[in-house]
């Protein structure tokens, strides 16, 4: 079928505002969000302890034709958080750690022997990743069966984080020793995918940025993905359908759907197609640049 | 004769545009088997369905694949028999992958 470019996102990340925000434009975003018939909404709240608005949100896609991931911060995930949730219309709690630390704080408090346990986001960054395979057996250990790297927040500002070859060579040998399989991993870097499941083609098919996905910030900016700082509009003034059906977002897909020049080369190009260009757009302020982690 | 259920974990939708092309592609009798109009998901796979595929998905509610082919022949120009054909080995390419369940009557 040659539906790979599709006019209505099927996947929307939106990070909760920090601070405390209109509830009337949010429960709109919401209904909007319901009328596109997206069919994936990862809602994510990096506010301690878990702000009330996020529940209303959660409350306002139940019994929808929607599947509702909560991701909120390690910190905030207590019991009464998961009974909350489940309560609602959420079929999965993640709690947001970027160290093992974190998570062994989590399972101090008993909550990976709730009925309704959580799974793990695990923020990779360049201080941890060489926790990824602790992660892994930890997760294997107290079976949390949602296990998710989640998408890097990029702002622009600051440098995206890519594995070197050599950080994948040493990652490598010791993941390979783990039972993984049963665990559901989300994993979205395309150079982290084959460590795991090398066998494999990595299952995008291209950067999905403003095709399947598309990302609210916290300031209500839309974002074709979390990783790509490239503002198509605010739901502050503009309707989520304006943002999706504008040229800005058009003209974007035409350009992601061509490798780079630099991957002319490659014979894994056309299917590539330049691997995360969020990343690559974050590191040289360029559309039409491959992912910088592909060396 | 067994009745076919879609699974109720699956996320699907029709996708508006390409459906409108399909529809009107069939009308002037053009082959639009390639032009997808429906998204499912479910454990992380994805599928693509073609307008026939499509139709054919929206009426598995508890309906026997003869009542959706019975359904479906005067839309589609093609023998009941070559639809029947199709019908069953979508099916159960869509069973084996957990999409559909069927159900003894």
């Amino acid at each position: 079928m040659n539906l790979k470019e599709l006019t209505w996102p099927v996947r929307i990340y939106w990070d909760l505002p920090r601070e405390a925000a209109d509830a009337a434009r949010l429960q709109a975003i919401a209904r909007e969000i319901l009328e596109l018939k997206v069919l994936f909404l990862s809602l994510r709240d990096d506010v301690v302890p878990v702000s009330p608005s996020c529940f209303s949100l959660v409350d306002s896609f139940a019994g929808k034709n929607i599947a509702l991931a909560l991701t909120v911060a390690g910190e905030a995930l207590s019991a009464r958080v998961l009974e909350r949730a489940s309560a609602g219309a959420v079929r999965t709690v993640l709690a947001n750690v970027t160290s093992l630390e974190a998570m062994r704080r989590i399972a101090d408090q008993g909550l990976f022997s709730a009925a309704r346990r959580p799974g793990i986001s695990f923020d990779i960054t360049s201080g941890n990743y060489r926790e990824i395979p602790e992660v892994v057996s930890f997760c294997l250990e107290h079976a949390v069966t949602d296990l998710v790297f989640p998408i890097q927040r990029l702002s622009g500002k600051e440098a995206p984080f890519c594995f070197t070859d050599k950080e994948r060579s040493e990652l490598a040998p010791r993941l390979s020793a783990l039972a993984y399989r049963s665990l559901k991993l989300t994993i979205h870097d395309p150079f982290l995918w084959p460590l795991f499941y090398p066998e494999k083609d990595y299952h995008e098919g291209g950067c999905q940025a403003a095709n399947s996905m598309l990302f609210i910030a916290p300031d209500l900016a839309v974002t074709p993905c979390p990783a790509m700082p490239m503002i198509l509009g605010n739901l502050g003034d503009t309707s989520l359908r304006e943002i999706v059906l504008s040229d800005a977002k058009k003209e974007l897909r035409r350009i992601l759907q061509e490798p780079p020049d630099a991957c002319s080369a490659c014979k894994h190009a056309r299917v590539c197609l330049g691997g995360c260009r969020g990343r690559a757009l974050a590191a040289t302020r360029s559309l039409i640049e491959r992912d910088p982690a592909c060396r | 004769m067994e009745k076919v259920f879609r699974n109720p974990d699956v996320l699907w939708r029709e996708e508006d545009d390409p459906k409108a092309q399909a529809w009107e592609g069939l009308a002037k009798g053009e082959d639009v088997e390639d032009v997808g109009t429906s998204v499912l998901f479910a454990d992380g796979t994805m599928l693509s369905l073609n307008v026939l595929g499509t139709e054919i998905w929206k009426r598995c509610d508890g309906r026997t694949v003869d009542e959706i082919v019975a359904d479906l022949s005067g839309q589609f120009d093609v023998e009941t028999a070559v639809l029947r054909e199709d019908a069953v080995a979508f099916l159960a390419e869509l069973a084996e992958k957990g999409f559909v369940r069927y159900e003894d009557r």
